[in-house]
């Protein structure tokens, strides 16, 4: 029983971590109809970012974390300018080919940058944990990933629903060309989509290598994380919030429990497996919009 | 105040569309512009309000202009920001966001405070929508999502309102009430209207001035009573005949008696 509460804990730590890349896929999809296949490769790169900050320029901690979010959010909006606005107006599948090949691009600078070896950040959290009464162990990097993942959610889901940015970015997702007709800039929402993309993911990079260490091999996290965003609903922030702890518990349970009996590891199909069942069953995902159809 | 002159659009550089359309839109008027499918309508307002590039349209000849400043080489943001709102055809309400984060997405280019007061306005002048105000648009009727976006575009504070066939699909009963609410907007304020019809009889009753369009060119043009009177316009978009009763169906053979204007 302890066993799979603390399972529990894990899977959802990791969970959120997978929402916050999903967040990423899920903006622009909305405001562009693109999938960014990139969206893994950014995150890692973000963690890399933080380690140079941190490791090879020897930084103070808050100093290293601005540096990472502004590079972060440059990054996003670089990708924007120079890749993804002169496609504006060709099929939308050239434009995903493109984030693939960008990926790949990414990749292989991280590769010649820091090279092919695990590296690893400093330890910031002081092992142990809080005790939770006798059984569950809450460690402080699990904490860490809570508070910070939940908080950039919160901040998110507000400004996205209350402010006038947000409303801007909601009605381009809706309908573009009414978008442009009501004197919204829609350029500048699509930067603002990859900036917060970039930022939010490069965040998800940083809290997931700091416990597994930085190879660019982790940028598989972005598979799962499209998992979440598909299974989720492509175009429902809520739905992949949801879904990401949801994913994450999953993995971790079959971790737990079937993979000693199979003596393989499914818990790196789990999520793949999940996708494949909804995509043929539930293709829009648990919260994606369906058309509206008026009865 | 808005005016184009000799306006050509041409799309993907072939197919001409507009041939030198020049149309005026004075200070505190309703114009409407009359004609039947594929006379260029749309791509009329569509030049002005600077979104024909989305579907690779040009205005190639002549100009639009906008209180003495040229519009028709602007993008279709900067246009909205001057106070030009197009209501487009077939009631293009935000599907997945409530009434009135619709109505607020029409103000979003205003800076002064005073948008919970215009909310108000709208849902005075509309009360069938104030009783939806937290209900997803995309469920509301049709009568409904047509009023919605053309509250939505008041909420802009525009200067001249583009309203492209508001009665399209609509029952008669609702195309009269969504028509007078129309002229109550007009009258409370000091908006221009440029109106796209194909229901001749109901927009020549609140325009003051109309244009007849065909094949891309002027035809037609006029003050709305002269229009009315127009034994052409009565024939053919008023369906009356010449003794000014309802024509009976039987007596035309429409094949033969197709008008052509030029």
């Amino acid at each position: 029983m302890n066993e799979a509460l603390n399972f529990l804990i894990t899977g959802m730590a990791n969970g959120f971590i997978y929402s916050m890349i999903a967040i990423g896929f899920t903006l622009i999809i909305k405001c562009s109809r693109v999938f960014n296949f990139a969206q893994g490769e950014i995150t890692i790169l973000g963690a890399y970012i933080f380690y140079a900050a941190i490791v090879q320029f020897n930084l103070p901690l808050p100093i290293a974390i601005l540096m990472t979010a502004v590079a972060a959010v440059f990054l996003g909006i670089m990708i924007e300018r120079m890749l993804i606005r002169p496609t504006i107006g060709q099929p939308i599948l050239s434009t995903v080919i493109l984030t693939l090949a960008l990926g790949g691009v990414l990749r292989s600078l991280m590769i010649l940058i820091w090279g092919q070896d695990l590296l690893s950040l400093p330890p910031f959290f002081p092992k142990g944990g809080v005790h939770l009464g006798q059984v569950v162990t809450l460690s402080y990097p699990h904490i860490f990933f809570f508070a910070v993942s939940i908080v950039l959610i919160v901040l998110l889901g507000i400004y996205y629903s209350y402010t006038r940015g947000g409303l801007a970015m909601r009605v381009t997702a809706d309908d573009i060309v009414v978008a442009r007709l009501l004197g919204i800039n829609v350029t500048r929402i699509l930067a603002m989509s990859w900036a917060i993309a970039a930022l939010i993911g490069g965040a998800a990079g940083v809290l997931l290598t700091s416990v597994t260490g930085i190879h660019y091999g982790a940028v598989e996290v972005g598979f799962k994380a499209m998992t979440v965003t598909l299974v989720g609903g492509m175009e429902s922030l809520a739905g992949v919030i949801i879904m990401g702890p949801v994913l994450g518990i999953i993995e971790t349970m079959v971790a737990g429990y079937i993979d000693p009996l199979l003596g393989g590891s499914i818990s790196e199909v789990a999520s793949f497996i999940i996708l494949l069942i909804f995509m043929v069953f539930r293709p829009h995902g648990i919260l994606g919009w369906k058309t509206i159809e008026r009865v | 105040m808005l005016r184009l002159v000799n306006v050509e659009v041409k799309y993907n550089e072939v197919v001409l569309v507009l041939r030198g359309v020049s149309i005026e839109v004075p200070e505190r008027s309703i114009v409407c512009l009359l004609g039947a499918n594929g006379a260029g309508k749309t791509t009329t307002l569509k030049a002005i309000s600077g979104i024909l590039s989305a579907e690779s349209g040009k205005v190639t000849d002549g100009f639009i202009e906008f209180s003495d400043q040229r519009i028709d080489r602007q993008d279709a943001e900067r246009i909205a920001k001057l106070g030009i709102f197009q209501v487009m055809e077939g009631r293009r309400v935000l599907e997945h966001l409530t009434v009135e984060d619709n109505l607020k997405a029409g103000a979003l280019t205003r800076k002064d405070g005073k948008i919970k007061e215009d909310l108000q306005k709208i849902y005075d002048y509309f009360p069938r929508i104030a009783q939806f105000r937290k209900k997803t648009a995309g469920y509301l009727s049709g009568g409904e999502q047509q009023m919605l976006v053309i509250g939505r575009a008041l909420m802009g504070n525009p200067r001249v309102l583009l309203l492209d066939e508001p009665s399209l699909g609509l029952s008669p009963l609702l195309v009269q009430e969504i028509f007078s609410i129309l002229e109550k907007i007009f009258h409370d304020s000091q908006i221009s209207m440029l109106l796209v019809e194909q229901n001749a009889g109901i927009a020549l009753q609140i325009s003051q001035h109309g244009y007849v369009l065909e094949n891309g060119r002027v035809v037609l043009e006029g003050s709305a009573e002269k229009l009315k009177e127009n034994r052409e316009i009565q024939e053919f978009y008023l369906g009356l005949s010449e003794l000014g009763q309802r024509k009976s169906y039987r007596e035309v053979k429409h094949y033969k008696r197709r008008k052509r204007w030029l």
